[in-house]
């Protein structure tokens, strides 16, 4: 029970995970009922001593590459049309930083997975380079090589102006 | 003095070691190029970590919640819905014969460590031996007699978990304490202990887990456990 109880205190951390990777509020919350649900299945197969959140991490990327590939899909383009309809009504400052996080969202679109998730990883969820390489299976020169071209494009993407 | 991309980028996520991190900051100083491109990177990371982290402070969706709280109470009606449905008894005492006869013997060792504390006989210890049974005392006994798991406080020295009327119709508490954990039922007007196992104090003994407790309890029960308003109701008819 202890495990259920972990996953709890870890859930709103796993939802911004899957938000980074998704960058769409259902599709993450699909993502991390997916999760969850494999987590629970093969909960035998995680360590105790070992760091919850990096596994749980990535069960959902691995489910989220899976779904993409299987829905031989372009990953979802977050839709200007409802984020103009949510801003309707509230008032000018909010609308702003809407329009302000809109503009991530839509850097963030630009990038491939793979580099999005190493950016996700280290710039949103504070993980050390080790423990993403890790995470991601890949060596550290790798990574660091992802996280300067995600960097990159998303400099391009917001205008150089951040 | 050129840094590489990599290089720059590690040292924003604090990622760089100690020499390159000085040689970086004092190049700074008179590179005004390079301090305006460490100044965007960071501008980009807490941007991004600004956009993100919101979601972590949302109040988490109700089916995500609700897998887990249900996957918390299957663990314990799982064993009792099995048991319930199984129609080879017999493979089910055998099933329970595991845990039962570990019992025993965790019992036997508990005794000497609770025993080698307290003395057999003195009620100052969690367990007395009275007519040939095992039954709480001290703490325990107090603990079983008035605490709630709805409203237990951490001061307790023990913390009831399950509450529940076993196959014999006695009410029967688990429980989980520094020198010892089990299950006790009300018996004679006193808590007779059905199951023990060391407690966490004792942790070279320590071989099962509050999840194994339960399964245990789970094949005791006649009914599923209590909610807080049944505990609450069993405690105050006395407990039968």
């Amino acid at each position: 029970m202890a495990f259920e109880q972990d996953l709890l205190e870890l859930l709103p951390q796993l939802r911004r995970f899957a938000r980074g990777l998704t960058r769409n509020i259902d599709d993450a919350d699909d993502l991390c009922q997916m999760a969850l649900e494999r987590a629970l299945n093969k909960r035998d197969q995680w360590q105790t001593g070992t760091r919850l959140d990096s596994w749980m991490y990535r069960i959902t990327r691995n489910i989220w590459i899976d779904t993409v590939r299987a829905a031989g899909r372009r990953e979802h383009v977050a839709n200007d049309d409802d984020a103009m309809q949510n801003v309707a009504g509230d008032d000018h400052q909010r609308m702003e930083e809407r329009m302000e996080l809109s503009d991530v969202d839509r850097a963030m679109d630009l990038l491939p997975l793979e580099q999005r998730e190493a950016i996700v990883l280290v710039l949103v969820e504070g993980f050390a380079y080790k423990e993403a390489a890790e995470l991601l299976d890949i060596p550290i020169g790798t990574l660091t090589s992802r996280l300067v071209r995600g960097r990159e494009a998303l400099q391009r993407g917001l205008g150089e102006a951040a | 003095m050129t840094f590489d991309d990599e290089t720059i980028v590690a040292y924003v996520d604090g990622e760089c070691d100690a020499v390159t991190a000085r040689r970086i900051e004092k190049a700074m100083e008179t590179d005004n190029l390079l301090a305006d491109r460490i100044a965007r990177e960071r501008a980009l990371k807490s941007r991004i970590a600004a956009h993100y982290d919101p979601v972590a402070q949302e109040p988490v969706p109700d089916r995500l919640t609700a897998l887990l709280t249900a996957s918390m109470e299957n663990n314990v009606d799982n064993s009792f819905a099995e048991r319930k449905a199984g129609k080879d008894r017999k493979r089910a005492g055998r099933a329970g014969f595991g845990i039962a006869q570990w019992g025993a013997m965790a019992a036997t060792l508990v005794l000497g460590i609770v025993v080698g504390q307290f003395g057999l006989g003195q009620n100052a210890g969690p367990v007395a031996q009275q007519e040939g049974a095992l039954i709480a005392s001290g703490q325990l006994e107090t603990a079983l007699e008035k605490q709630l798991a709805s409203v237990q406080s951490e001061d307790s020295r023990y913390r009831i978990g399950l509450t529940f009327r076993s196959r014999s119709d006695q009410i029967c508490r688990s429980f989980d304490g520094e020198a010892v954990a089990g299950i006790a039922c009300k018996a004679d007007g006193r808590w007779q202990l059905e199951e023990m196992i060391p407690g966490k104090a004792t942790s070279g003994y320590r071989q099962a887990s509050s999840s194994e407790i339960n399964a245990r309890a789970a094949a005791m029960m006649a009914d599923a456990p209590v909610d807080a308003e049944g505990e609450r109701q069993l405690m105050e008819n006395g407990w039968k």
